[in-house]
């Protein structure tokens, strides 16, 4: 059978995500998108806590795990050390907007150069499908039982970060619910590393993942939950682009 | 300490913290910069964006995604910290028979108190910590024979440093009395640990621990 994509070179061994987990698309196409921009020498993930910590097990290249929710703060710090060197963050929702609301918002803030991948989808998954700053009215998790005011409106960051910040670089939201959606959510990745390397600002891509798991539904009924529900809150799409519609 | 800060840190990998005081803030005082060092260049660990393979194979270099071996590294690392990082000033202890523990601005009251103390043929002496952890453990192995209690004057409401003081002298196999002096809402006098003391010897003070 031909391969239709090669496996990147930073995916050194087999993943131990659940079976559908949106994470392993997400963070395969970081893993694209580095090695296509020749930065497999000259990039350092910061990790945050969550299901991403899995992936010290299988990546290669050079992976700072961070303290949970620190992320975004530590990846500062490796930028202001390597100021040529690409510095991506990769975290869930859980950490970059609950425990490490303020590190982001700071980053944002502060216009860093540093680019953040956040994985919401909806629910602290590591730990067992807690609510979350980012479930949907309605949403059952282990601590909510969707029934009446149980979770407040949902937090938008990058929506809060594009007008409370008007300065930084570049922030989109994209999703792994369909290949059509992969696609573009790679282009955003891509825009958001070039906005890094050509010190254009902060940038963040929000992906919308599927965690079949939590949410109780097969991979087919998540993906389809995101298209039918998730995108109606979280809209998909770029909301700053600091070249203007001109790049896309 | 700063420069220790740094140097501990990068030598043993190791978040170092410096517990300062809220008076450092409120006071003017004539100071001595140390030397200007410059940083000591690039360690192996460091994080320069090179390519490196999957550190989950490489357990000999990253014993922290070892769950067997991890716990093993972190204890040698603690164990060699403990010994080799324990920091603290004795003064005046020979032959002392009360001794007493203090830190930070306190500290300074309480050696002068000491002074005093000498100078009329007391015989008191002063333990100062100086790193919180690794606890100087070894400053009370080295508490004379002479030695019949410890009083700790500290500058807080509770007492902080009191439990440890009473956990060094258990571990050094010394039963002395502890009693406290805790002053949170003034900086302790010269005259109130006199005084202190004096109630202590005249055993009208209760024992801690
Ligand atoms: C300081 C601290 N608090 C709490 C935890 C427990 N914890 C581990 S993962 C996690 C939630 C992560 O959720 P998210 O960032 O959304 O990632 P996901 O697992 O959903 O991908 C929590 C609360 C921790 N490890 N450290
Ligand atoms: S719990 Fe959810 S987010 Fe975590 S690996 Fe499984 S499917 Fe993915």
């Amino acid at each position: 059978m031909a391969i239709a994509r090669k496996r990147p070179t930073m995916i050194e061994l087999q993943p131990t995500f659940c079976p559908g987990c949106g994470h392993g698309v997400a963070s395969r196409l970081l893993a694209e998108v580095i090695e296509e921009k020749g930065l497999l020498n000259n990039f350092v993930m910061a990790m945050g806590v969550g299901c991403c910590a899995s992936m010290r097990r299988h990546w290669g290249g050079e992976i700072l795990q961070c303290a949970h929710g620190r992320t975004a703060a530590a990846a500062r710090g490796l930028k202001i050390g390597r100021p040529d060197t690409c510095i991506v963050t990769y975290h869930g929702d859980g950490d970059a907007y609950v425990i490490g609301l303020q590190e982001t918002l700071n980053a944002a803030y502060t216009n860093s150069n540093i680019t953040m991948i956040v994985v919401n989808n909806t629910n602290f998954a590591m730990t067992g499908g807690q609510m979350s700053w980012t479930t949907l009215p309605g949403q059952k998790t282990t601590t909510s039982t969707g029934a009446g005011r149980q979770s407040g409106v949902p937090i938008q960051v990058p929506e809060m970060i594009v007008n409370s910040f008007p300065d930084v670089a570049f922030v989109a939201r994209g999703s792994t619910y369909c290949a059509a959606e992969i696609n573009k959510t790679k282009k955003l990745i891509q825009t958001a590393v070039d906005c890094q390397i050509q010190n254009k600002g902060f940038s963040l891509v929000e992906i919308l993942c599927q965690c079949p798991t939590n949410w109780g539904m097969t991979t087919q009924q998540a993906c389809n939950h995101i298209r039918d529900v998730v995108t109606k809150y979280y809209p998909l799409g770029i909301l700053k682009d600091v070249e203007g519609d001109g790049r896309q | 300490m700063m420069y220790d800060a740094f140097d501990l840190s990068e030598k043993y990998r190791v978040p170092v913290e410096i517990l300062s005081e809220g008076s450092l803030g409120q006071m003017v005082e004539p100071c001595v910069m140390p030397e200007f060092k410059e940083g000591p260049g690039e360690f192996d660990w460091a994080y320069t964006g090179k390519y490196r393979h999957c550190r989950a194979i490489d357990l000999e270099l990253m014993p922290m995604y070892d769950v067997v071996n991890c716990s093993e590294y972190l204890r040698r690392k603690h164990n060699r910290i403990m010994e080799n990082e324990q920091r603290w000033e004795s003064f005046m202890l020979e032959d002392a028979q009360y001794v007493l523990c203090s830190f930070g601005l306190t500290s300074r009251v309480t050696k002068e108190t000491v002074k005093m103390l000498r100078d009329r043929g007391e015989k008191v002496g002063m333990i100062r910590p100086i790193s919180l952890w690794p606890f100087p453990m070894r400053a009370f192995s080295e508490l004379p024979d002479t030695t019949q209690a410890l009083l700790c004057v500290e500058g807080n409401d509770t007492g902080q440093m009191i439990e440890d003081v009473a956990l060094a002298c258990k571990a050094t196999h010394r039963d002395l009395p502890i009693y406290l002096m805790a002053t949170g809402q003034f900086t302790a006098t010269t005259r109130g640990i006199i005084e202190t003391c004096a109630k202590m010897k005249a055993g009208e003070l209760k024992e801690v621990f």
